[in-house]
């Protein structure tokens, strides 16, 4: 009797053990996420006007161009027999919080009268000068431009202006605004 | 008769007290080590998805989708099981998704955990076995600067040898 007590003892223990080595179990864990976001920036600070410098108009229709495409430029003439002296390209910096490519777009519209498009104009008078912002856009630094956030990130601006035949005399202006598209 | 029918109870007794104690006896210790964190991102005004792929080991933040956000920073997340026997079977289950919160309606999804987190390992001796996490973050459109967070919660389940 006690040799059979002892082998069932003995057989219920491996059983057991057999039994404990098929279980498991689960658990939870709790695992924090973070995250920090910072809108992406432009500022653009405008540093130098598009002054296409002093010129002496003649009887033909002549054409100034600034040509920008490759960084800062002074006025030549390009067509006609006007002269100019002085003058030089715009410059617009980027400043940006991240590395992107941005696209440049530009549009001029002169102050004669605050609605004349794509010309400069002597300020209270009907007298303007033509310059197309596909022109500018021409020549002046090409779009789309890689900006980064140590820069320098320079977009210099150029164009072509007509000047008229015995263009009037006078101080013409304009706004330009130039837009970047991130 | 008597005796032996007591004896019979003693040793059933034992065994339910051996049965019971079988999963302490051999269990696991389970614990968050470290967080996930994606860093900081300056973010793409038109939306971003940012990866941890911690599939086959630590890992850190990188732009997945092909837009121009920035991630500094920012680590996997770590879950270390300490296996006392050999030849567990560790697996974990990781939510489908989670919501990290910053103040008021802004939040952001993170998602794709199980395909880029350490899902099962099998113990081949006593001892620690890290687990590390990852995930797809989705940055929204026009996401606003904010800290955000969430807490992720992962189900680990053990089968002993």
């Amino acid at each position: 009797m006690n040799i059979l007590k002892k082998k069932f003892c003995a057989v219920s223990i491996i059983i057991a053990i057999l039994m404990i080595s098929t279980f498991g179990f689960a658990a939870t864990v709790n695992v924090p996420a973070t995250a920090t976001v910072t809108a992406a920036t432009l500022t653009l600070t405008q540093v130098t006007d598009l002054n296409f410098g002093n010129i002496i108009s003649t009887a033909a229709v002549s054409t100034i161009t600034i040509d920008a495409t490759a960084g800062a430029a002074t006025p030549t003439v390009t067509s006609g027999s006007a002269s100019v002296s002085g003058g030089t390209s715009g410059l617009v910096t980027v400043g940006t919080n991240i590395n992107a490519n941005v696209t440049i777009s530009f549009a001029i519209t002169g102050a004669d009268t605050g609605t004349t498009a794509q010309a400069i104009g002597i300020a209270g008078a009907a007298t303007t000068m033509a310059i197309t912002n596909a022109s500018i856009s021409t020549n002046s630094t090409p779009s789309p431009l890689a900006v980064t956030v140590a820069g320098p990130n320079n977009i210099h601006i150029g164009g072509v202006l007509t000047v008229g035949a015995s263009q009037a005399a006078g101080t013409y202006t304009g706004t330009c605004v130039a837009t970047v598209i991130y | 008769m008597c005796v032996s029918l007591l004896n019979y109870r003693r040793l059933f007794a034992g065994l339910v007290i051996v049965l019971l104690c079988g999963n302490s006896l051999f269990s696991a210790s389970i614990s968050f080590i470290q967080p996930i964190s994606f860093g900081n991102i300056i973010a793409s005004p038109f939306g971003e998805i940012i990866e941890i792929n911690a599939k086959t080991g630590p890992a850190t933040p990188t732009v997945f989708s092909a837009g121009n956000s920035y991630v500094n920073g920012g680590f996997s997340g770590i879950i270390r099981v300490y296996s006392d026997i050999p030849g567990q079977m560790i697996s974990l289950i990781y939510p489908v998704s989670i919501v990290l919160q910053a103040s008021g309606a802004n939040n952001m999804t993170l998602d794709g955990i199980d395909a880029r987190s350490k899902i099962f390992a099998t113990s081949t001796a006593v001892g620690e076995i890290d687990f590390d996490v990852g995930g797809l973050l989705h940055i929204n459109s026009g996401q606003v600067s904010q800290n955000y967070t969430a807490t992720m919660t992962v189900t680990v389940n053990i089968i002993n040898p």
